[in-house]
């Protein structure tokens, strides 16, 4: 029981709250909710995920080329801002964190063992 | 340790109170009560025992002639085994599994209740409807496809009653994801002050190992039936190698699933075992730790090693990292039986039904464990592949392995759900006919399987046919001595002598209140005794005098009190 | 607990004990936790449904990239822009009812379940888009076969998250103006926002996977 203290927490964090309508980072101050700033890059990162769809790729004979990559690294940093600042496990227990990574990490080597064995036949 | 702990905190209630009266009527409405929960899993979990059961002695009376005689086709025969593996597992072994740890959980974390009691409920009533839909897909068009479901045995080749079953198994599914929610988070955060993660009883432990693999497992099986329902209804092909769609596919999804769904069977009863042999043998847990540590490291290995069930469908330089891995995760289950061994070795041992469902228990399970070691190894896979030796591996494993610590449970724990006690007499000639159906049931499958065999065969080779006769007549044996039980719990409930709290004299904090418990399970906050297993010393046995006189003793009672006979000084 | 007495306990107190744990913070620290939980089996259920169309998209590239080309990305773009901003609104809310301002999470949660929605009705005429160029749901004997099943079982699947986030969240305004929410009660709303930015999360790996890789 000695981790629960959740919401005496909230209230501590009350006086902060004036604070929360901007934000620091990288040395320079935001004039709004940092949960804007989140909002803005994943809309950028968006924009660049979907301009690079549109470069031109030739025929993919083959799985997987650069920009295919770069497109999933691009997906993966826009989900764990989600997941790092609006599911607040910037702040939360550790324990949430690990109830993600663990099946996350599981399901990733499951799909990836699905596709490199040969596909139909065997 | 130098202060004497005692089970009931500093509250101003003294004595105990009398034990709530239940009535059949409570058992049979909506309760958010996780005794009566757990109760209702354990009987609609007997039930349908009762049901795979009856299809069982159907293949077997099937079985003792080559020929047909009890069906009429091959399709009948087909539902049979189908039918029959999919309700002993899913609505035998894990709702009985999961009704122990309903009753059992809040009362050795000393809690009111689990964390999220609706839940608990709401898991519990998917089950009935699930039964009723898997027994109805017996009549429209049978699933016939074995419990492993392969297409296109199961899409292209069974009726509508495959979708039907394949919906009651998402509905299991879904309670049982329900239910490990509710475990995890009950077990993490409701242990009582002085009860840390080293204190934590070992069924704890085991249901919360047995949690964590339901809760990362089973949507597998969730996703992979949710496209076998399409494959079926909406003309989809995931697994339809005919039309684009990979079979194999669904073997690789469903043993993601299933191999780590074998220790979700299993591993409670580990758990429970370990509370009977330290109580009856009035020893500690030998290597408390390593017994705890074991659970978690099977939780893990298990989700590595599912492509062993497919061995001979993978190309032979995959087969190799699975034959470790399934190699490897017999050392954790090493560890649990030397554990158990060193637990009994030297104790003060007292046959009681429990006890010898126990020992029996620990001399199946390892026989099932190293035909299942056997298994692993490739050569002698492909040889036995698809015979009755797997067939015996499986049964040793889930019925030596599984329902001999259900019925373990059962014998020990039924005191406390109803404050009476089983006869004790009826207990042992239920052990020595399961014991003996059991052994003559399926240690022949090992030979018919070695000679080739086949299972899931309605008509056989003519020289099989001396086998089967052994097989099937103790299997008739074994299906009888489950009667012995069921006659001894009706008996015993009504007529059973009174139990009195702590009847075994136990340590966990499940038997520190009344049999049965009222319905806020305790008066005060109750204080766990610093060591769950710390039997044989002079402060345990101080903890549990202050139970029996707290809460009154039976009559009869099967330990001796050393208020009543001094020269017991083992606990 | 101690003054309650075990046979006589009035009906309301033994509902209680069952119903609640007594520290709120306990409650909705539990309430989180087997949220997470469930989302953890989320992430499995979900896996394997992109796992089938990742191993596709594995061995016949050719096919996804016809149906790349044969379709309009801009469409796809606007409702994920749709379902981005739906989760900053869903923070924003949280952020007012941690201030205590009911009425800036139910303003909020409005925008949310309105831009929920239309997410929906994109997906709809997406569908009929492809539908219409012969993408279906089983095999046609067309250039797409076999694209059209492992591309609607998880978008499906998805969309039908984001209609039980949608009924969710009205379930959860309606709380808010019962005044059921305050900036020291808020677990409800935080496990909903858990929910619907995972929902959100699974559009991002989804998005990018299916539409764009």
């Amino acid at each position: 029981m000695s981790d629960i203290n959740h919401t005496t927490e909230g209230h501590s964090k009350e006086a902060a709250h004036d604070h929360h309508d901007q934000f620091t980072f990288l040395g320079r101050t935001f004039p709004f909710p940092v949960y804007t700033g989140v909002f803005i890059l994943l809309a950028i990162l968006t924009i660049i995920e979907v301009s690079l769809s549109q470069v031109p790729r030739g025929d993919l004979g083959h799985a997987m080329d650069f920009i295919g990559i770069i497109m999933l690294v691009l997906a993966v940093i826009k989900a764990s801002l989600v997941v790092w600042f609006y599911m607040h496990l910037n702040k939360d227990s550790r324990i949430f964190l690990a109830s993600l990574i663990i099946p996350t990490l599981l399901v990733i080597v499951a799909v990836l063992f699905l596709s490199i064995v040969p596909a139909g036949g065997y | 340790m130098a202060s004497i702990t005692l089970p009931v905190g500093g509250g101003t209630q003294s004595g105990a109170a009398e034990a709530p009266k239940l009535r059949v009527s409570d058992f049979l409405r909506w309760s958010v009560d996780h005794k009566i929960i757990g109760v209702q899993y354990m009987a609609v979990a007997l039930f349908f025992f009762i049901v795979g059961g009856t299809l069982a002695m159907l293949i077997r009376w099937e079985l003792l002639t080559p020929n047909l005689d009890v069906v009429q086709t091959g399709t009948q025969y087909n539902t049979l085994f189908s039918v029959h593996g999919l309700v002993m597992i899913f609505l035998w072994i894990i709702p009985m599994m999961a009704g122990f740890g309903n009753y059992l959980v809040p009362l050795q974390l000393g809690a009111k209740d689990m964390a999220f009691p609706w839940l608990n409920a709401f898991a519990f009533w998917l089950i009935p409807p699930a039964g009723i839909l898997l027994i109805g897909s017996m009549l429209v068009g049978a699933p016939e496809s074995g419990w492993t479901q392969y297409p296109p045995l199961s899409t292209l080749y069974s009726g509508d009653g495959q979708t039907l079953a394949a919906l009651s198994i998402h509905l299991l599914g879904i309670s049982s994801i329900l239910g490990a929610i509710n475990f995890i988070v009950t077990i993490k955060n409701m242990r009582p002050a002085g009860m840390g993660w080293w204190q934590l009883p070992l069924f704890c432990w085991a249901t919360l190992a047995t949690a964590i693999i339901v809760v990362m497992a089973t949507p597998f099986l969730a996703g992979g039936l949710t496209l076998l329902i399409l494959d079926k209804i909406a003309g989809t092909s995931f697994f339809d190698a005919g039309n684009g769609g990979d079979p194999q596919l669904w073997q690789n999804v469903f043993w993601f699933y299933s191999h780590p769904a074998v220790y979700i069977m299993i591993l409670p009863g580990m758990g429970m075992l370990s509370e009977v042999l330290a109580t009856h043998a009035r020893k500690p847990v030998f290597g408390y730790k390593m017994v705890a540590i074991s659970s978690m490291a099977i939780a893990l290995v298990g989700f590595t090693v599912w492509a062993h069930h497919m061995f001979t469908s993978l190309t032979p330089e995959l087969r190799v990292p699975f034959m470790i891995t399934s190699m490897i995760i017999a050392v954790p289950t090493g560890i649990k039986i030397f554990s158990w061994l060193g637990t009994i070795w030297g104790g003060k041992i007292r046959f009681t039904s429990a006890m010898l469902f126990g020992l029996g228990f620990l001399s199946m399970f390892v026989v099932g464990g190293i035909g299942g070691v056997m298994l692993a190894a490739i050569p002698f896979d492909i040889h036995v592949h698809d015979t009755y030796f797997v067939v015996s591996h499986l049964h040793f494993v889930l019925y030596g392995g599984s329902v001999f610590t259900i019925y373990a449970g059962i014998y020990h724990w039924f005191p406390k759900i109803t404050g009476r006690m089983l006869d004790e007499r009826l207990g042992k000639w239920h052990f020595a006919l399961t014991y003996v159906g059991f052994f003559f049931s399926f240690f022949p499958m090992n030979f018919a399987g070695m000679l080739g065999m086949p299972r899931r065969v309605a008509y056989y080779l003519p020289e099989f046919q001396s086998v089967n006769t052994v097989i099937s007549i103790s299997a008739f044996v074994l299906g009888i001595s489950t009667f012995v039980m069921l006659y001894n719990i009706w008996i015993s409930m009504r007529h059973g002598k009174k139990a009195g709290a702590n009847p075994w004299r136990a340590l966990t904090l499940e038997w520190a209140t009344t049999s049965p418990p009222p319905s806020t399970n305790f008066i005060d906050d109750p204080v766990p005794f610093h060591d769950p297993y710390g039997y044989g010393d002079k402060d345990s046995q101080a903890y549990l005098d202050d139970i029996d006189k707290r809460f009154g003793v039976g009559e009869d009672v099967p330990v001796p009190r050393p208020a009543v006979q001094p020269a017991a000084s083992g606990d | 607990m101690s003054e309650m007495s075990l046979e006589k306990a009035p009906a309301a107190s033994v509902e209680a004990a069952h119903g609640h744990e007594h520290n709120p913070g306990a409650r909705s620290e539990n309430l989180k936790f087997a949220t997470w939980l469930y989302l953890a089996s989320e992430v499995v259920i979900f896996a394997t449904m992109i796992g089938v169309f990742i191993v596709f998209r594995f061995h016949n590239p050719e096919i996804v990239q016809r149906v790349h080309k044969e379709t309009n990305i801009l469409l796809v773009t606007l409702n994920t822009f749709l379902l981005l901003t739906s989760s900053w609104a869903m923070v924003m809310g949280l952020r007012e009812i941690q201030r205590d301002n009911r009425q800036g999470l139910i303003r909020w949660f409005g925008l949310m379940c309105i831009l929920g929605t239309v997410f929906v009705g994109l997906q709809y005429v997406e569908y009929q888009e492809l539908a219409h160029i012969g993408v279906a749901l089983f095999n046609q004997g067309n250039e797409f076969d076999g694209f059209g099943m492992r591309f609607y079982a998880p978008t499906a699947f998805h969309g039908v998250h984001v209609i039980i986030g949608v009924l969710w969240g009205l379930f959860v305004m309606n709380n808010a103006r019962k005044g059921n929410y305050s900036s020291s009660n808020y677990a409800g709303v935080e496990v909903f926002g858990l929910y619907w930015h995972f929902v959100d999360v699974v559009w991002i790996i989804l998005f990018t996977m299916l539409y764009l890789v």
